[in-house]
């Protein structure tokens, strides 16, 4: 049975892949020989906590972009033999604004969960109906292996 | 047990934010949560195993066996009772197949041979190397092609990767071929 992708984690030179299974997480980490898993079985689990990180370094990282962006196509248009500086102008100025857009209005989210002796975090999807989906299917999963009916999912968004 | 979680730390401060009740949490940080609690299944709330009348444990002989073992069929005792993934094995067993990796329910490191494949198809087109590598290659492609239940449910491309590996490898093989047919027949098929 494969795995859904319900978020990711990532360390200084690690990246992990939160995969669910039908009664549990799996926390896959790919290296060139094998793939290093880490279950997590929602037996033991006694709650859930869905956090809204600072959205800032992301809103940072594009604004510099953007205005490196800007820079060289401000230098192009200043070039008398680059004609077609607006052109550039135009991609450049769109390509650096959808991510600074998206990284706006799309807050990255934390989601953890909580057993006696044991934490899994994660960041979940930045798009807000996926986010939503990782959420409702880690409560679905949760519920069926606790054997109890799956709770609301509750406000869609934390403030 | 529950008690235990009756508070989270919070992710931006670590702060105790309350997990008493569900919906939105607020911690002192400013920060809000959105928050879910879980019943956990605890062993007290199972139902007891049954009692085989009176049998003892293999292990310990005063105690009387609530079960047995799946592998290796013996009586035993809650204290010797190890569930794994819906089964239950005694002791014994249980670091046998831990050690000899059957559980699948235990394994945290699953191979990809497909890698290995790759990276040696690479060094097959080196000429005469693939003579040697191609038998690896192929071994390593049928493990990796066992193996495709852990690995395709975890991650994609183990095709793509098999594919490159086979054409790289096939590549050495016919530049092999080349060199090898030009040795035997001199320079331009001429003996």
């Amino acid at each position: 049975m494969k795995g859904t992708k319900v978020g990711r984690r990532a360390q200084v030179n690690q990246r992990f892949t939160i995969l669910l299974f039908d009664d549990r997480l799996e926390e896959v980490s790919p290296t060139f020989s094998s793939l290093e898993v880490r279950r997590f079985f929602f037996d033991e689990a006694g709650g859930a906590t869905v956090q809204a990180r600072a959205r800032w370094p992301h809103v940072l990282a594009w604004g510099i972009v953007t205005f490196f962006l800007v820079s060289i196509t401000w230098a192009l248009m200043l070039d008398v033999s680059s004609r077609p500086a607006g052109i550039f102008f135009a991609v450049f100025l769109a390509i650096a604004l959808v991510p600074l857009g998206l990284s706006i209005f799309t807050a990255p989210h934390l989601m953890a969960l909580h057993a006696p002796d044991d934490r899994l975090e994660f960041d979940l999807p930045r798009w807000p109906p996926r986010r939503e989906r990782a959420i409702r299917l880690v409560l679905e999963a949760v519920a069926r292996r606790q054997g109890r009916p799956a709770p609301a999912p509750g406000p869609t968004q934390a403030p | 047990m529950t008690s235990a979680l009756a508070t989270v730390p919070c992710s931006a401060c670590g702060r105790a934010l309350s997990l008493e009740t569900e919906g939105l949490a607020w911690c002192s940080c400013g920060k809000a949560s959105r928050v879910w609690r879980f019943r956990p299944v605890r062993e007290a709330a199972r139902p007891p195993a049954p009692v085989l009348a009176g049998t003892p444990c293999a292990y310990h002989a005063g105690n009387a066996a609530s079960t047995t073992c799946l592998r290796c069929g013996s009586f035993v005792c809650n204290l010797c009772a190890t569930p794994v993934g819906g089964s239950t094995y005694c002791t014994a067993c249980f670091e046998r197949l831990h050690a000899s990796g059957e559980l699948r329910e235990l394994r945290v490191r699953i191979p990809r041979p497909q890698s290995w494949a790759l990276a040696l198809s690479l060094i097959a087109m080196v000429p005469y190397v693939a003579l040697v590598a191609a038998p690896i290659v192929v071994w390593l492609g049928v493990r990796a092609i066992r193996n495709r239940h852990e690995t395709t449910a975890r991650e994609d491309g183990l095709f793509a990767y098999l594919a490159i590996a086979g054409l790289l490898t096939t590549l050495g093989l016919v530049l092999t071929g080349i060199l090898l047919f030009e040795l035997v027949t001199g320079p331009g098929g001429r003996p």
